[in-house]
């Protein structure tokens, strides 16, 4: 169970409101978020919590419905099941509300191409509430733009649409900032200095959300992580302990939901991942026997302890998002989705 | 109503928005060239209408031939296009899901883009006025308009004519919020606009066969041209009043209908 927001800090204007350093307050959080389009789950029961301060990244392949958890968050489509809540306001429910605490972007971000960039973020500031231009002009400067800032988007290369869609994700000072693949597409310079600017927000308190099918990514600008694979969250934890540092090994047991759950209330936290029949648990050795203890405790019957190979967070995430040719139908499928107007 | 006045910044730097409005300005001029070497009055055409079919040769017909010459097809035309670039235009460009990250209501932002639209079309009537005007002033005088059916002065064949337009926008809102309707639906502002205009032509047709006569009273195709009725001595109000609410219903009824599509819509765009 997720704890529920604060709901009186979360009327507050977001400017007054510190980011406590140890982020215990949630603000974003999704509840069962389940999402069909025909035949396809493309989200299915997907519970996260993002605290503030985090900058927390969902990590998945393409195709993992990590664009339609984004577009549900900002609203955009209405989810079959679940809702998302931000700072106490649900969406869709609450929509407009739970937007002013929001600010992000799905796919590309996309402006008006015949207007300047400080016209268009004049037009969207404006929608938010009221425009003000010294903070128009200090977006521009946080993203690089102040040069093009009288330019015609139209012209714009696809990384300074990029760095726009984040000045006016920043522009009305929001407690959450959703970003969805903020660096696709972009050659290595635009990519570094995307997630710069994105380390820098963290650094600020600035809680980030972002969706990224780049495990490396995540690993250099997250604090938290949660991968995701056919819209279900399979390992979700701090970003340092996703590798697995300690000892792997591989358990099998008769009752794996239950043993998940036991395993999951150990004070020594091992982070869990499911691998076909086996449970993947990342311990310091040490750890090893007392796990093992408790599972038998709960009455679970361990057939099988085995030593996992060494392995690094990108094993770990090919394992565990793993594209054989079965999980590439939905992925086209969902293409088709997308296509339609 | 700052959506409103936020949808007119954007209408401004679109090129279509110019061409639409410049192009029905040059319509009255081609009115009053062609008036100009008429002879007389041609059968079935604007010029056999009887309250000025013996006055051809006199500038203030001109606001009148125009809008006849307008209502069937090109009024219609441009309504669609308006009211189909309505959402569908942002949708296609994908700026839709931008201004729908912003806390605004997805009904207010409609009803902006709605309001846009009539406000569009309103002007392009307008210009369409003043221009024939100007052209029908330039190129015949304006004169009282006598003929021997029915005679008004020049300040009230201008009024009657004013009116006319503003009439003729009544219906013309009709057609606006079908293709606003179609626009949500479709997310494609070409396949909207068709969809509106085939719509509106296909119930002209069907209302052109005597079986259908019972429709006609309560489809708004039906009153394109019902303003023709302020030219007469007393002014014939029945039918036009019946045209206003039949319009106006439909205007509501089908700008609901596309609030109700639009309200939860999926955005993938």
């Amino acid at each position: 169970m997720t704890p529920s927001p604060d709901i009186t800090t979360a009327e507050s204007p977001a400017a007054t409101r510190p980011a406590p350093p140890d982020g215990h307050e949630v603000v974003l959080s999704t509840h069962g978020l389940s999402k069909r389009f025909g035949e396809i789950q493309a989200v299915d029961g997907l519970d996260i919590v993002v605290r503030r301060g985090d900058v927390y990244g969902f990590l998945g392949p393409n195709g993992a419905g990590k664009t339609t958890v984004i577009r549900m968050i900002l609203g955009l489509i209405w989810p079959t099941e679940g809702h998302v809540e931000v700072l106490g306001n649900r969406v869709p429910g609450r929509r407009e509300a739970a937007l002013r605490h929001l600010g992000g972007f799905v796919d590309d971000p996309v402006f008006y191409a015949p207007m300047s960039a400080r016209r268009n973020l004049w037009l969207l500031a404006e929608m938010s509430g009221h425009a003000d231009g010294d903070r128009i002009d200090e977006v521009l400067e946080m993203v690089g733009l102040t040069d093009r800032a009288d330019s015609k988007v139209g012209g714009f290369s696809h990384g300074m649409k990029q760095r726009l869609g984040i000045a006016q994700a920043l522009l009305h000072c929001p407690d959450i900032i959703v970003l969805d693949e903020p660096t696709s597409g972009l050659d290595p310079g635009g990519m570094k200095e995307v997630r710069e600017l994105i380390r820098q927000l963290g650094r600020q308190g600035t809680t980030v959300f972002l969706s990224s099918h780049l495990l490396h990514e995540v690993e250099l600008v997250c604090t938290r992580a949660a991968i995701v694979k056919r819209g279900r969250v399979i390992v979700e934890g701090p970003v340092g302990e996703l590798r697995p540092d300690g000892m792997a090994v591989k358990v099998l047991v008769d009752d794996r939901p239950r043993a998940l759950e036991v395993l999951r209330s150990l004070s020594t936290a091992p982070s869990v991942a499911e691998d076909g029949d086996h449970l993947i648990v990342t311990m310091p050795d040490d750890d090893v026997p007392e796990m093992v203890k408790s599972l038998v405790a709960a009455e679970i019957g361990v057939r099988a302890v085995v030593p996992a190979p060494e392995r690094g967070l990108e094993d770990v995430f090919l394992e565990l998002t793993g594209t054989d040719g079965a999980e590439e139908a939905p992925v086209r499928r969902k293409r088709r989705w997308k296509l339609r107007p | 109503m700052k959506l409103l006045w936020l949808e007119i910044v954007k209408l401004r730097y679109q090129k279509r928005t110019w061409f639409g409005l410049g192009g029905l300005a040059v319509i009255p001029i081609v009115v009053t060239v062609a008036l100009y070497l008429s002879s007389g009055p041609a059968e079935g055409g604007p010029t056999a209408l009887p309250f000025i079919a013996g006055a051809l040769k006199n500038g203030i017909i001109v606001p009148i031939v125009s809008l006849f010459g307008l209502a069937p097809f090109l009024l219609p035309l441009a309504a669609s296009m308006v009211g189909a670039f309505t959402i569908a235009g942002e949708w296609e460009t994908g700026t839709l899901k931008t201004v729908l990250t912003r806390p605004v209501r997805r009904g207010s932002l409609l009803a902006a883009k709605w309001g846009v639209a009539v406000l569009y079309v309103l002007a392009a009537l307008l210009i369409v006025f003043v221009v024939s005007l100007i052209s029908g002033a330039v190129g015949f005088g304006l004169r009282d308009l006598v003929t021997p059916v029915v005679s008004f002065t020049v300040a009230e064949a201008l009024w009657l004519s004013f009116l006319a337009y503003l009439m003729a926008l009544a219906v013309v809102v009709s057609v606006v919020s079908l293709a606003m309707l179609f626009s949500t639906i479709t997310g494609s502002s070409l396949t909207a606009a068709v969809m509106a205009l085939v719509l509106v032509i296909v119930i002209q047709i069907l209302l052109s066969f005597s079986y259908f006569d019972f429709l006609e009273p309560y489809v708004f195709t039906s009153y394109f041209t019902m303003w023709a009725d302020l030219f007469q001595k007393p002014i014939e109000w029945e039918q036009m009043t019946r045209g206003l609410v039949c319009t106006t219903a439909w205007s509501a009824g089908l700008a609901g209908l596309a609030w109700w599509r639009f309200r939860r819509r999926d955005i993938l765009l």
